[in-house]
């Protein structure tokens, strides 16, 4: 079976698997821009569905889509990860966030945006993840990070033109 | 690169998971128990509140008011087993004194009142209380008592007559006891029986005592007399028996009044009739039984209220204190995961 991720995905998923097979590159997409390493993104995609699997009785389809549920908790797995390391390497670094390896986390992109990327802070690769990557509405991300849609759209804003400028300044390079 | 570039870029190269996660997320999906999930697995808290609330709302009011409907039965049951007890008891206690008090207003009629035993003499004396519409109703009761008192032969004691805003009169009438219980009938039909009392005092032991007394006295009298008329009796013994005879019949008139008196008292029973208009009544009507249901329903309901205001009182606090705890938790954690994240 092959897995294929459809761009819009309004239909509630019968099952379980069925969501899973659905969202499964939305979600390790997501960890990978959070993540920046690409093992660490499918270890925590793997936690994040085997707790899905345990709040699956809970999801209501009418309070939001099965895809922003996975990425939610999805999110939610990165920042428990993040929250542990964090208090494990206080001692060693001031930087609350891991420093992933700074070799390419995603397949594809240029080696300027690439770097662009890496230069950017967790929260603005986040933003950009969902609202550019995975084309998430503006209330959907605003959900997901609990924030309001404004200030989505802000951090988003920011992200792209600190992004725009890195990657130009790059080039001039 | 402009924006727009960049967008186009970013969702090219969309990343796609290795077939190592992917094995392993089907891994962990298959997983899943077949069966159906518990239907309250899917209600939130909040969501549980919306229904139980609503739920113990009715279950509360529901208690109240089938305790009060069960409730409301009661008094009628209780009023009513005590007065048929009462009346019984006269009527096996005849011989004796008995006293038959019919406490629920409006529910007794003269028809439960006990009669007095015809073969016996007995002081019967009965209180009635009558409460009628107005003072217009009064005053055609009041000649209607004292022409029923003499219609079957009593009397009339005494009548007091007031009336103002409210209206009020009291009477004692006296009527045949063999009628007494045509008396009461009629006078019960005046009004409403606010409350009705009858005493029976058996007094045929007193008659039949005065009988014998009188008897022997009318024996003694009679030797006497024949004492006296014998011959050759000396004047001195004479004088002496005459004046025993003397004593004798002296003593018998007294036996003769007390049995007329007796005798009287038992041919007569005596009436105290009260009649009163409805505004003057001392007793209020006697509530419906949907009244007394109704009465029931709201105090078990108030009951219930305090209940739920005294655990309020004590769990509010408790209840508000969690609540700040868990704002303030959520409020710290989110900011610490904006730190995480490098935002700001």
């Amino acid at each position: 079976m092959t897995l294929t991720r459809p761009l819009t995905h309004t239909a509630a998923p019968a099952t379980f698997a069925e969501a899973a097979e659905h969202h499964l590159d939305d979600v390790f997409g997501f960890l990978l821009y959070l993540t920046r390493d690409r093992a660490l993104a499918e270890d925590l995609a793997g936690a994040t569905f085997e707790k899905a699997l345990r709040l699956w009785p809970r999801f209501d389809a009418r309070r939001g889509s099965a895809r922003t549920w996975l990425i939610g908790i999805a999110r939610t797995t990165a920042l428990d990860w993040f929250r542990s390391e964090s208090r494990r390497r206080r001692r060693e670094e001031a930087a609350a966030l891991p420093e992933a390896h700074e070799g390419d986390f995603v397949e594809g992109l240029s080696p300027a945006l690439q770097q662009a990327i890496a230069s950017l802070s967790a929260g603005e690769r986040e933003v950009i993840a969902l609202r550019v990557v995975l084309e998430l509405e503006g209330e959907q991300v605003a959900r997901v990070l609990g924030i309001s849609p404004t200030a989505v759209s802000t951090r988003l804003s920011r992200a792209l033109k600190k992004l725009e400028e890195k990657v130009r300044d790059d080039e001039l390079r | 690169m402009n924006s727009a570039d960049l967008t186009r870029e970013l969702r090219a190269a969309r990343p796609v998971a290795g077939d190592a996660l992917r094995e392993r997320v089907r891994a962990v999906a298959a997983t899943q128990p077949k069966r159906r999930p518990s239907p309250f697995a899917r209600f939130s808290p909040r969501r549980l509140a919306l229904v139980v609330v609503p739920a113990a709302a009715v279950i509360v009011a529901a208690v109240a008011g089938v305790s009060a409907l069960v409730g409301s039965e009661q008094p009628q049951r209780l009023a009513d087993t005590p007065l048929a007890t009462e009346s019984a008891t006269v009527a096996q206690d005849a011989a004796g004194s008995a006293l038959a008090p019919s406490a629920k207003a409006g529910a007794a009629t003269s028809e439960t009142a006990p009669s007095p035993t015809q073969d016996r003499a007995q002081r019967y004396s009965a209180q009635l209380t009558i409460s009628v519409k107005d003072n217009d109703a009064l005053s055609e009761a009041t000649q209607s008592a004292l022409t029923t008192a003499r219609r079957l032969g009593g009397y009339v004691v005494s009548v007091q007559y007031a009336t103002a805003e409210t209206g009020a009169a009291s009477m004692t009438l006296r009527v045949p006891t063999a009628r007494v219980q045509d008396a009461l009938v009629s006078l019960s039909g005046l009004g409403t029986i606010v409350t009705q009392q009858v005493q029976i005092d058996d007094l045929q032991g007193q008659v039949d005592e005065l009988g014998k007394r009188e008897a022997a006295l009318r024996e003694r009298i009679a030797r006497l007399s024949a004492r006296i008329a014998a011959p050759g009796l000396d004047a001195e013994t004479k004088a002496t028996l005459v004046a025993r005879r003397d004593a004798a019949r002296s003593e018998l008139a007294q036996v003769r009044a007390q049995s007329t008196r007796v005798t009287g008292e038992a041919r007569f029973a005596t009436i105290q009739l009260q009649l009163q208009t409805e505004q003057g009544s001392a007793v209020p009507p006697a509530p419906s039984r949907f009244d007394r249901a109704l009465d029931e329903a709201v105090r078990i309901l108030a009951w219930e209220a305090t209940a739920v205001l005294y655990a309020l009182v004590i769990a509010g606090p408790i209840a508000l204190v969690a609540l700040v705890a868990r704002l303030a938790r959520r409020l710290v954690r989110h900011r610490e995961d904006e730190r995480l994240l490098g935002v700001h």
